[in-house]
Order: C-alpha cells, then structure tokens, then sequence
C-alpha cells in the first residue's frame, strides 16, 4: 500500500483519510476497494445513460450514489465531478452534462489506476 | 444490542457493518426500505436502525415514517445521508428520525451518537418497566401478589357483560379464611400474614384456564369461574378448600391447621347483576360459616327465601374427617 509520501503530487484518493474511515485496518480497505472498483464501471454506464437519454432524476440517483461510495477513500476529483452531475440532474438542466461526463470518466480511470496498485494488507 | 443497517451502496454498508461490528454491536444488514421495515416489525427485531436517505423501494424518511406508524416498541432511528441541506435536515426530523450521520462518518462520531441512542433506548426501557410496575401495583395486592379487589371485581363485570352478550353462565366463590382475626390476635399479624400467602398460594395452584383469583378483601378471596353452573362452581370451590385444609401453616416451632370457608353463586346473563352475584355468594358463605366452617355452600337462585334473596342453599359439601 502506498503511504502518503508515496502518493503522487495531484492523487486521486486521501490514503490518510481511507485508512482513518477504517481505522488503519487494511484488510477492510481492500476489501472496499474491491466493491469500488467493481461497482463504479456500472454506475458510471447509468450516469452516461441518464445524460443521453436527458434522465434527470435518474442522472441524480446514480450521481449521488457514486460520491457515496468513493467517499470512503477521499477520492475528491471523482466525488466533485459527480457532485456536479448530480446538482444537474437535481435541476433538471443536462446542457453542460457532456463535458462534466467526460471529466467524470478521467477522474475514475485514475483512481481505478491508482486504487489497482494499492496492496492489500500483509501476509503472514 | 443488535444495529440494523439499511443501505443499498456497498461500500458504504460494507464499512458501516464492519465498523459496528468493531464497536460490539450485532449487525442484521438489507439493501432497501421495505427490507429494513420488514426487520424492524419482526417479532425481536432490532430496536436501533441506521437507514441510507436514498435507497430503492422506500426511500429512508418514508421507512421512518411507516416504522413510527406500524412499530409497537420504540426504535431509534438514524438516517444515513450526503445530504446537508437545511431542508433535508428538517423532512428527516419530520420524518420523525431521531438522528442523523452524515457520509462519509467519522467513526469516533459514529461511536458517540450510537451510544447516546443507547442512553435513549435505556431511558425508554426504563420508562416502560416503571409504567408496568405501577399498572402492577394498581392492579394487584402487595401481600398476595392476587388481583386486588378493584381488579378481581372488573374482571368480573367482563364476565357478566360477556354472558349478556354471549349467553352462557358464569359462578363465583368467594373464600374467608377460618379464625383468621384468632390467628393474628394470637400469633400476631407476621403469622396472619404467612396465613394468607399460603391461602392465596394454595387457591392459585388449583385455578384451572380461564379461573380467576383475586384478594378480595382483608381475608377473603373471590374466585371468578366463567362457564360454571352452580355444581361446577361448588367443585372449584371444592378444590380450592381442600388445596387450603390439606396443608397447615408453619412458622417457626408453630404449626396451625389452617381451613377457609366458601360461598358459592352463579348467575346466566337473564340471573344477578354483579352487585347480586356477591351477595347471594356472601349469603352462602355466611350458612357455611354458621354450619360450622371448613365448608361450600352453593346459593342457586330459583325460589325466594326469608330474607328477600332470590333463592336457596344447595348441597353443602363436608369437610373430610380429620
């Protein structure tokens, strides 16, 4: 697992703060890696959905609970660009949806990548 | 205690579960509203919930609201939610939620709030046993633990209502414990007092389903019998008196023989009002004192005697020889 000097100058989650929502027990934030990085794939192809098909509220659902559970790893790049989606489709206003999606899509590829080299905890 | 976690995010529940699991708590975990109602109605179910705002099926605040409505025993109720706003706040506590946990939660806060859930929980279960020992205590007598008299004669005033609608009969007794002012004049009231536990102890565990005992004034005892005619209710009766007669009172080196005396009545819904039940079963027990205690007399109420009662004295029922 990295540790916070390890992480690179602009990261994509809080190592410090992940490890403090499971209080230092890295087995558990393994295993909610695991969950995230099988879930956020599905919720990403809703958000992309809703957009398209101009689905406000259901853009706001799937928004809204894909902050929720990248919230746990302090993955702000990923919850701010969702945050964003989300207040749209609370408003019901997709214009700048497109370009917000596309952020979105960055954002996840690099915690994706990042939370992928993440080890679990040590073996005995 | 057992926490029930209502949230359809996986990571979210996941972390939650572990972390009040850490904490000591049993989890029961289900993904939507309806699940988490479902859990809470369940006989034993969890008495603390933590419910996600938004889940599929029914949203968090609506579970709320539909376990305030269909749930008999309290249930603190936390809801789970991103939402900050003012008016989420306020929907939630209209919501009649008693909490709130903001994701993501910090796990110290977390630890804080479920134990001030507990205080409130305690509080209630306090709250409930206190209420239970005063209905107790207002319905029921101190030295006997029987119904007490108000009680005995309501449960009486049910029986009678029910027969006038129902049809059917229903019979009391009523027991005087035998020379039982000798008893506490000689032995003193701690005697008199083991007198009438034993008595009540005794009535008691002859009573069959349905039987009701109460202590119905200083030494006297009514025994409501729902569906008995006059000779069914002289054989409970009959029970009763040698349940008492069959066992003497020990305290100490003292060792009394101990017998009561029993006046029996019934009555069917067209018969005695509650107020003539008593006193044609009072009559009955006055005879069996007269004739020498230890005794049942039955009261049936067919002719009209000297003293205005509508009725007569029925087969008397011995005492065994000793």
């Amino acid at each position: 697992m990295p540790t916070a000097s390890s992480q690179s100058v602009d990261p994509s989650y809080d190592i410090r703060e992940a490890l403090s929502r499971v209080v230092g027990d890295r087995a558990l934030l393994a295993e909610l890696v695991d969950i995230v990085r099988a879930e956020s794939p599905q919720l990403f192809a809703e958000i992309r959905r809703c957009v398209e098909v101009n689905d406000g509220r259901g853009l706001e659902q799937a928004a809204h609970r894909l902050r929720g559970s990248v919230a746990v790893f302090g993955a702000r790049g990923v919850a701010q660009a969702a945050l964003a989606l989300e207040l749209m489709g609370r408003d019901r206003r997709l214009t700048d949806a497109h370009a917000r999606l596309a952020e979105l899509d960055r954002e996840l590829r690099r915690l994706d990548r990042d939370l992928e080299v993440l080890p679990g905890p040590p073996r005995s | 205690m057992t926490i029930l976690i209502a949230d359809d995010e996986p990571v979210s529940r996941r972390l939650l579960e572990a972390t009040l699991t850490r904490l000591g708590y049993k989890v029961v975990c289900v993904n939507d509203g309806v699940d988490a109602v479902a859990a809470i109605l369940r006989p034993d179910g969890p008495r603390f919930a933590i419910l996600d705002w938004d889940m599929p099926g029914l949203k968090g605040p609506a579970a709320c609201r539909e376990i305030r409505m269909r749930s008999a025993a309290y249930v603190y109720i936390m809801l789970l939610t991103a939402r900050d706003r003012e008016e989420d706040l306020v929907y939630g506590l209209e919501a009649e939620a008693d909490d709130f946990l903001t994701k993501p939660f910090n796990v110290v806060e977390l630890g804080a709030r479920l134990r001030s859930g507990e205080r409130v929980l305690q509080l209630q279960q306090n709250l409930l046993r206190a209420q239970e020992a005063l209905r107790h205590q207002a319905t029921h007598d101190h030295l006997t633990s029987l119904f007490n008299r108000a009680m005995i004669l309501e449960h009486l005033d049910i029986e009678l209502r029910r027969i006038r609608r129902t049809g059917g009969r229903v019979a009391i007794a009523i027991a005087d414990v035998d020379h039982f002012k000798k008893v506490n004049d000689t032995h003193g009231h701690h005697v008199g007092d083991l007198v009438l536990r034993q008595s009540a102890d005794l009535m008691r565990s002859v009573l069959r389903e349905g039987e009701c005992l109460g202590r119905y004034g200083g030494e006297e005892f009514l025994l409501v019998l729902p569906g008995c005619d006059e000779a069914g209710a002289r054989l409970a009766a009959e029970r009763a008196r040698t349940s008492i007669s069959r066992r003497p009172v020990r305290a100490k080196a003292l060792e009394l023989p101990l017998t009561a005396s029993f006046g029996v009545a019934c009555t069917d819904a067209a018969g005695h009002d509650l107020e003539g039940l008593v006193m044609a079963a009072d009559e009955a027990l006055y005879r069996a004192k007269a004739d020498g205690r230890d005794r049942v007399v039955g009261w049936a109420s067919d002719i009209i005697n000297e003293s205005g009662l509508a009725g007569r004295y029925t087969t008397q029922t011995w005492p065994a020889p000793r």
